[in-house]
């Protein structure tokens, strides 16, 4: 089976929770994607780690990372792949807020200060979370955002809000790629 | 973003996203005699903001909403108009505390 279809799978089976939910956004929808149900496991880490990292290396990112915490495990999971292709590209955190004590810092990481990074998030919404991460880099380290990826692009204005605020969006599926019984058709990639 | 347009935000419902600017944008006024009521609403926003870094049913968004939107309000109405009120300050304060004791 192919990495993104294993991955799909994954999704498909442990993330996609049915219900009546509200987002973090304030919409409501017929359906939930947890992913860190699979960003934290140990096969969607790998799956993750090698289809993302595929996906950011055309555009010569120096670092990658995003808003804590969903960005968290992916970020982690395309810096340990990188490595194991003789790859440096660290992986940062993006606090929500600053650090309150100490050096009051908003990220996280051996991180290049003004160098071009990847921003990446597990699911893509409206886009706020994401753009929030991207804001936070721009103005407190000077950061060039070359590309924003994530995993689900839920087709809800956020890939297009990402694109509009002039970054590179990729998205490795779409909401109807991991509904369980739709679309097996992939997005981007 | 000004407290009014938070006021409003906050009547469509309690979700992550306005309460995560909610609990940043509160705090940047100057220290004065709101600041224990600023203090306490962005700790409670905070707080309820975390609920969204998980799955939150609409069942669950309600019931929070309930609890605080209006006390939240309340609280952003008292500070943007000056006017003291002690009363909206302590029950949102003793519907946070009742709440935490629940969950």
């Amino acid at each position: 089976m192919r990495d993104l279809d294993q991955l799909q799978r994954l999704l498909q089976e442990r993330a996609y929770l049915r219900g009546q939910f509200r987002l973090s956004s304030g919409r409501t929808s017929d359906h939930y994607f947890d992913a860190k149900l699979v960003t934290l496991d140990p096969e969607g880490m790998l799956l993750i780690g090698k289809l993302v990292f595929e996906m950011i290396r055309p555009y010569g990112a120096q670092a990658v990372g995003g808003l804590t915490i969903g960005a968290d495990p992916i970020a982690i999971a395309v810096a340990q792949y990188a490595w194991s292709l003789g790859t440096r590209l660290p992986a940062f955190i993006v606090r929500k807020d600053p650090k309150e004590h100490g050096l009051s810092k908003y990220v996280e990481g051996p991180f290049p200060e003004g160098g071009p990074v990847a921003v990446v998030d597990d699911v893509i919404t409206s886009g706020q979370s994401v753009l929030r991460a991207v804001d936070t880099l721009n103005k407190h380290h000077s950061c060039k955002v070359v590309v924003v990826a994530a995993l689900v692009d839920r087709g809800e204005g956020g890939s297009e809000a990402i694109r509009q605020s002039g970054y590179k969006f990729n998205g490795l599926f779409t909401d109807d790629d991991v509904s369980p019984g739709l679309s097996t058709a992939h997005s981007s990639v | 973003m000004t407290l009014s347009e938070l006021r409003v935000r906050l009547e469509a419902g309690l979700a992550g996203h306005v309460l995560s600017d909610l609990a940043r944008e509160v705090v940047t006024g100057p220290a004065d005699e709101w600041s224990v009521a600023r203090v306490l609403v962005s700790l409670i926003a905070k707080d309820l903001a975390s609920l969204w870094e998980g799955p939150v049913t609409t069942t669950q968004a309600n019931d929070v909403t309930g609890r605080f939107g209006q006390p939240l309000r309340d609280v952003l109405l008292a500070i943007e108009s000056g006017t003291p009120s002690i009363p909206a300050t302590d029950l949102l304060a003793r519907r946070y505390l009742a709440w935490r004791f629940e969950s």
